[in-house]
This record gives structure tokens, sequence and C-alpha cells, in this order.
């Protein structure tokens, strides 16, 4: 897979060129780079436009009416009052805030009750065991199954914890094989990050 | 009952709030822009300049910035993992934005790489990157302030499938519940399209970049404006909101003339 350039070098030098940030030599690199790349002047180009107008003085700060006062304005009576407006009437206020107060601290006990379920993801990730280092890794998605498997046992890496959405599992491995199995990850190709987890 | 009694004192420490910060703290932001979607109709106009024009402003501002633009799924994961691995390090001020398209599926908002390939919930799911967990995973960070704006509300016309009907998936993004010391901005309100803007130029970005910049303007202050500025010129048809569990001192993009002195 070709190594994607790194955006921040990248765009940092551009920017700081736009805004005359860089000494002699830096800009007599990038103007070099300018010369060469036709895309490169234009996206320049931009930025400078950009950086001109972001430069501008900030906007003065209007005394606009406020958001709500403004949408009822445009919307006007164009909003039908709902099949619960009912409820808001002088006469069921109380029963109402009463209602709501009592299902906030059923929420509140249910919340509670399934925070102390044993056997969920997050309370089986939440502490690891003494003695033990936990690093956080994902896989290349391409990665088969079998090749993680045996990354995982030459590492004496055990799975404690994910996938999260975007890949990363939490692995515990003993103390003494921390420093092993983190560089072992960091080299193979079946994996596309890894870094130890802070306790 | 440890576990209630954690939960009572944590939120009492948020309650009595720090106070403001008299030195600079570190500013970091991740910047995303995805335009190029594989499908001629799913093609946006404005992300990539929204993108560039945000990063530029924050730039401005003292905020490092990784720009993506046109980014795909690899690229977005790795400088998401890369920007959560500075925050850990510096323990700074973030700033996320994403312009592209997004979708909502039980309740969770999803940014939708370039060349992903959506058609189908399971699709997305796999292949988009779960805007509820990222703010989860800042909050994870330890740093003091995450701030995430989705201007990511833009209808995706290849993803109209039957779930829709079923209510399970539906356009716009969901409401969300940030963790504390956290601000997350949205375009448009949840459930509602946001406009691609006019040639060059996203509404939302547009009054987002110019706010940033006013000085002396709270953080809140800030959205609060731009949504003023946005419902007036959509007249009504847009209406940007946040969800902030945002507590202590202020956080100025911009900060009072007397502050920089």
């Amino acid at each position: 897979m070709p190594e994607t350039p790194d955006p921040r070098a990248f765009d940092d030098e551009i920017f700081a060129y736009a805004a005359g940030e860089l000494d002699a030599a830096a800009r007599a690199r990038v103007e070099a780079r300018l010369a060469a790349d036709p895309a490169l002047r234009a996206r320049l180009s931009w930025y400078e436009a950009v950086c001109e107008r972001v430069i501008e003085a900030a906007p003065p700060l209007r005394d606009l009416p406020s958001a709500d006062v403004i949408i009822e304005r445009i919307r006007g009576n164009r909003r039908k009052r709902g099949f619960f407006a009912w409820l808001g009437g002088p006469a069921l206020k109380p029963a109402a805030a009463l209602a709501t107060l009592l299902i906030v601290i059923q929420g509140l006990v249910v919340a509670m009750l399934a925070g102390e379920r044993s056997d969920t993801a997050a309370t089986r990730s939440a502490a690891p065991a003494r003695g033990v280092v936990v690093l956080v890794v994902a896989f290349n998605p391409e990665a088969k199954e079998s090749g993680i498997r045996a990354l995982l046992l030459e590492a004496g890496a055990t799975i404690v914890g994910g996938p999260k959405q975007l890949g990363e599992y939490r692995l515990q491995v003993p103390m003494n094989r921390a420093e092993f199995a983190q560089s072992l990850f960091g080299q193979s190709k079946l994996v596309e990050y890894v870094r130890v987890e802070e306790r | 009952m440890m576990r209630a009694l954690g939960i009572v004192a944590a939120v009492l420490l948020l309650a009595s709030g720090k106070p403001a910060l008299s030195q600079p703290e570190g500013r970091v932001a991740l910047v995303i822009g995805n335009a190029a979607y594989s499908a001629p109709e799913a093609v946006l106009r404005n992300p990539v300049s929204d993108a560039r024009e945000i990063a530029v402003t924050l730039r401005t501002l003292g905020f490092g910035v990784t720009v993506l633009e046109d980014a795909d799924h690899v690229a977005m994961r790795r400088a998401i993992r890369e920007f959560e691995d500075e925050l850990r390090r510096r323990k700074a001020v973030s700033f996320f934005y994403f312009a592209g398209h997004g979708v909502q599926i039980d309740g969770h908002n999803y940014l939708i790489p370039v060349g992903a390939g959506v058609f189908r919930e399971r699709d997305v799911r796999e292949r988009a990157v779960d805007a509820n967990e990222l703010v989860e995973r800042l909050r994870e960070t330890g740093n003091r302030l995450n701030i995430v704006v989705l201007d990511a509300c833009r209808d995706n016309p290849l993803y109209k499938p039957a779930i829709v009907t079923r209510g399970r998936s539906i356009m716009g993004l969901a409401p969300v519940q940030p963790a504390s010391g956290t601000l997350v901005a949205f375009a448009t309100e949840p459930g509602r399209l946001a406009s691609d803007g006019g040639a060059g130029r996203g509404l939302y970005a547009k009054y987002l970049a110019q706010y940033m910049r006013a000085p002396g303007l709270p953080l809140e202050q800030v959205f609060k404006r731009v949504r003023e500025a946005v419902v007036e010129e959509s007249k009504g048809a847009q209406v940007p909101v946040e969800f902030s569990t945002l507590t202590g001192g202020d956080f100025f993009f911009t900060p009072p003339p007397a502050a920089r002195e």
C-alpha cells in the first residue's frame, strides 16, 4: 500500500508560507516545490485567499434577536399545537412535574442496576489484573484470523476488551513480556496501531 | 453503593467549577472535509473548502491543525488515533470538525468516509466513523475541553434504504449526550438536513470561521452567534444546535483584547 503523505507536515508548511511565517531557507524550499508543482501553486492561492478573508476584521457583534425569536418569526403559525399540548395546561402542570420526577428516579435506578451487571464488555475491560500491561491494538482489517491468533500466541497476549468501533482491542500481556509484545505488534503488518494503555 | 457515591462525588466536583485559565493551554485540531464521494450524485460542493477555511482560521488562533481532504476510512481512523495520542500527550483543548455526509442509525451518528460505499445499515456501522464513540474517545484522553463540530447533516442520495421506514435510520443526525467537558455542535437540528451551501462556501462554516475570530466571545457565545446568523441567512431553514456539558471557566477562541496584551 503506498504511503500517504503526512497531512500535518504538508499543510503546516503551506499555511506558514501563506501566512508569511517561514524563514528564508524554508521559503526557498517551498518556492522550489511550488515552481515544480502547479497543483501546489493552486492550493497555495486558495490558502492565501482564505487567509486574507479570515484575517479581515472580525465581524461586528450585532444585537440580533435570539434564534428562538427568529425561528418563531419565520415559521409563524405554521407549527400546529401537538397532541400532548394539553399536558402543559395549568391544572395538570403539578401532576406532569411529579410524573416526570418519578420517571427520572426510575431511570436513575435502572441505570445504576445496569451498571452493576458483571458480564458486560465494559466491566470486563475496566480493570486489568496486577502484574500485566494492557496494550491497545488495532489489527489490519485485511488480516486473517489465523494470523492474528498466531500473533497473539507469540506475544503472550489475551484479548480482554473490544473491539471499539474503529477496531481497537485491549490486549493483556504479562509485564515481563510487554516490551517484546509492543515491539512485535508494532512491526507486524497485521497491526495498524498499537499503544500502551495508561493506568 | 461505592460506585454511586463516586458518581455523586464526580458530579459535585464538576459542579464546583474550575477557575478560568490564566495561562494559554495547548490547542489541537483535526479537520476533515469529505466531498468527492464515489457516486456522482453523492458528491458535495463545499466540504473541502469549508474544512480549509476552518483549518486556516484555527491555525491563526493558535491551534495545531491536521487537515484531511476527501479522506477514506483508513485515513480517518489513522488521523483520529493520532489526534487522540496527541491529546493524551499534551492534554490540550481539542477541536474536531467534520464536513461531509453523515447519517444516524439507532441514535448513533456516523461520519461517512470517501470511498466507503455505504448502501446498507451494516456498511455504515463497519465503514463509517461513529461520532458518538468519537466523543467518548476524546473524553477518555483526559483533556479539559473537547469541541466537536459536525457539519455533516447533508443529504446522502445513496443511503435512503428501507430501514428509514422502520424508524431505525433517518436523515440528519441524532441528538447526543456528550461526556463531561464536551461541546458537540451540529450545523442543523437533529433529524434535519443542512444545506451544502452556495458555490464555494457552506453557510455554517462561513459564520463559524467568522465568529471564532471575534475577540472576547466565550465558546458558547460563538456558537450562539453562528446560530443566529445561519438562521437569519437561511430564513429559518437551517438551525444549528449544540449539546454541551461544559463546566468551569470560559474558553475563548480569540481572547478579549485586555487578555492578549
